[in-house]
């Protein structure tokens, strides 16, 4: 069966023992939206349940098509998901429980479930790769950029100044706590030499060498057996348990769902207001301006 | 207990305990067999309990600083692997009566109230790599060879008490390929990325580390042994010491591992082909990929 045919915005091929699940929608570099959606969240989740439970896979490789791995979430419709944000007459804030929903599905629902994959996940990188794309490459076993990917937290601009992410321990024991509040605090973004160097990935290489380093990290984690794969993902269960890595999802979802409710003051810059009245670009645009020369 | 896999050396504040299995390349057996892990484990008590001890020097004779456990009886601990016959399955009770021994030793090490250095040349992979990682500070040659290459047996980061503080030694992503790839680093990488405190060429080893020692030893013995139980609830809090009991769990658990017709399986391959064949053809394959 050709399980492509049931995908919009992802593209599944297996080869021996290793899937490869690629982000398909170059023409918005791979910007993700909301579970229920129906886009490429629902798609990609969809595609790692088919892999999780292929006895034959041993390695799951995500990447994205186009020019980047993944630009974060659709700025044009961050908001929607919970009825917010959208321009219509009449609009009320949105509900505790709606908020609370949405962010447990994905954070608690998905990246904690790509975070525990029973496969090996290996992350390629290249181009942007931030918000959901961080967070993303975070969740994964293993990660290989291009020397020149644009890897960061911009997102946290919004305003979360490090929070409403389910992978902010994972980060802390990925790169350590200063670094990681770096990359929290100031959006910056940092390129695939630098993150090979704080340990964010474990290699940057030129453009054109990506595929195969990659093909070749994934040829030697399937020398390992099925049994002992999954045995070791189970025990760096435990691990990440003792490590408080897991309760990070909780938090995650939970401070996500306060920051939507957060009161902006007037003298701060508030995203929602300028995609309201000028657009998403242009607020888009002004976020990030402010940081220039700082960070 | 006679000494003959160990050499225990005290020189003021310093006890040195060498490793001295060489023609083995230190090679470990398993609690309970009389070899290096027991003989090794009386003296860490010996230094533990004479007061005069601040810093315990644990390094190696020969080539290397050790190849890890001996695999031509990995197994045979819990009666499998042996090639008798009438061999069954080990029980569940044995193998975690064993791996819990051998990792209530390693948790003794971890947290020895005196502090401890690793003195790392040469092979340091296996139960050698945990010993210099479960150490306070460790210096390596620069050209020493560092690995998890035990996790190529089909482990993939499980069965040893040792990955939380990896984790926290040298990062997620960094701890993911040591324990998934196997691969050896050289002890300039191992510098690079925290795994050592420092790297030296071979014939600066014994003063750096001799340097080392004589600082620690200028503490005092009462603020050595509260640093160390300090450390021991700071070491709770950060889910350090849980993997005393993951490992030894999910070591028990590998061993019932099912492997398929188109894995790797060393057991297999060391009951028909010898050891040596077991051993080349278990890494053999990942050269040229990692």
């Amino acid at each position: 069966m050709d399980q492509n045919s049931e995908f919009k915005t992802i593209i599944y091929e297996k080869e021996g023992n290793v899937a490869r699940i690629t982000f398909n929608r170059p023409e918005k570099l791979n910007a993700w939206d909301f579970p229920g959606q129906a886009g490429l969240t629902d798609d990609f989740y969809a595609a790692l349940g088919i892999a999780e439970e292929d006895d034959d896979v041993k390695a799951i490789v995500i990447k994205g098509a186009g020019r980047a791995f993944s630009a974060g979430h659709d700025l044009n419709t961050v908001g929607h998901v919970y009825g917010m944000g959208t321009g219509k007459e009449g609009e009320r804030r949105a509900s505790e429980r709606i908020r609370l929903k949405v962010d447990r599905e994905w954070l608690v629902g998905h990246h904690q479930r790509l975070f525990l994959c029973p496969k090996i996940t290996i992350a390629q990188v290249h181009g942007y790769c931030v918000g959901e794309g961080i967070m993303m490459l975070c969740c994964c076993d293993l990660a290989v950029a291009t020397e020149d990917a644009q890897i960061g937290h911009t997102e946290q601009r919004l305003g979360f100044a490090g929070s409403g992410g389910g992978t902010i321990q994972l980060l802390i024991l990925t790169v350590g706590l200063k670094r990681a509040l770096d990359m929290l605090l100031t959006g910056k973004l940092i390129d695939g030499r630098e993150a090979e160097q704080i340990g964010l990935v474990n290699k940057a290489v030129p453009s054109d060498k990506l595929e195969e380093e990659v093909d070749r990290l994934a040829n030697a984690v399937c020398l390992l057996p099925r049994d002992g794969i999954a045995i070791g993902k189970a025990t760096r269960h435990m691990v990440y348990d003792s490590l408080g890595i897991n309760a990070g999802f909780t938090h995650g979802y939970y401070s996500h769902t306060f920051f939507t409710n957060l009161r902006w003051e007037d003298d701060e810059y508030n995203f929602f207001k300028e995609r309201r009245d000028k657009g998403t670009k242009t607020g888009f645009h002004k976020r990030d301006e402010r940081f220039s020369g700082l960070v | 207990m006679d000494l003959d896999r160990v050499i225990y050396k005290k020189d003021g504040n310093i006890v040195r305990i060498t490793l001295n299995y060489p023609e083995k390349l230190n090679v470990w057996d398993f609690p309970g067999q009389g070899g290096l892990t027991d003989q090794f484990y009386s003296v860490l008590r010996d230094a533990e309990d004479d007061d005069d001890i601040k810093v315990i020097v644990i390094k190696a004779a020969g080539r290397g600083f050790s190849a890890g456990h001996d695999l031509n009886t990995v197994g045979f601990v819990y009666g499998i692997g042996t090639g008798k016959p009438d061999e069954r399955r080990a029980s569940e009770r044995i193998r975690l009566k064993v791996d819990r021994a051998w990792m209530d030793n390693q948790q003794r090490l971890f947290l020895c109230p005196k502090i401890t250095i690793a003195q790392v040349h040469g092979y340091c992979v296996g139960e050698g790599f945990y010993t210099m990682q479960l150490c306070d500070l460790a210096v390596a040659s620069e050209d020493a060879q560092l690995g998890h290459t035990e996790q190529r047996l089909g482990f993939s980061g499980s069965g040893i008490p040792s990955i939380p503080v990896l984790i926290m030694t040298v990062g997620m992503k960094r701890a993911m390929d040591l324990l998934i790839t196997g691969r050896l680093i050289s002890g300039t990488e191992a510098e690079k990325m925290g795994l050592v405190n420092k790297a030296v060429p071979m014939d600066k080893l014994d003063e750096e580390v001799d340097r080392l020692a004589t600082a620690g030893a200028l503490l005092p013995r009462d603020g050595i042994a509260i640093g160390k139980a300090t450390r021991h609830m700071i070491y709770d809090s950060l889910g350090l010491t849980s993997g005393f009991a993951q490992g030894y769990y999910s070591h028990s658990f590998f061993t019932n591992l099912r492997w398929e017709n188109d894995e790797y399986n060393f057991f297999q391959q060391r009951r028909d082909k010898g050891t040596k064949e077991g051993f080349h053809g278990r890494d053999e394959r990942f050269a040229g990929l990692v």
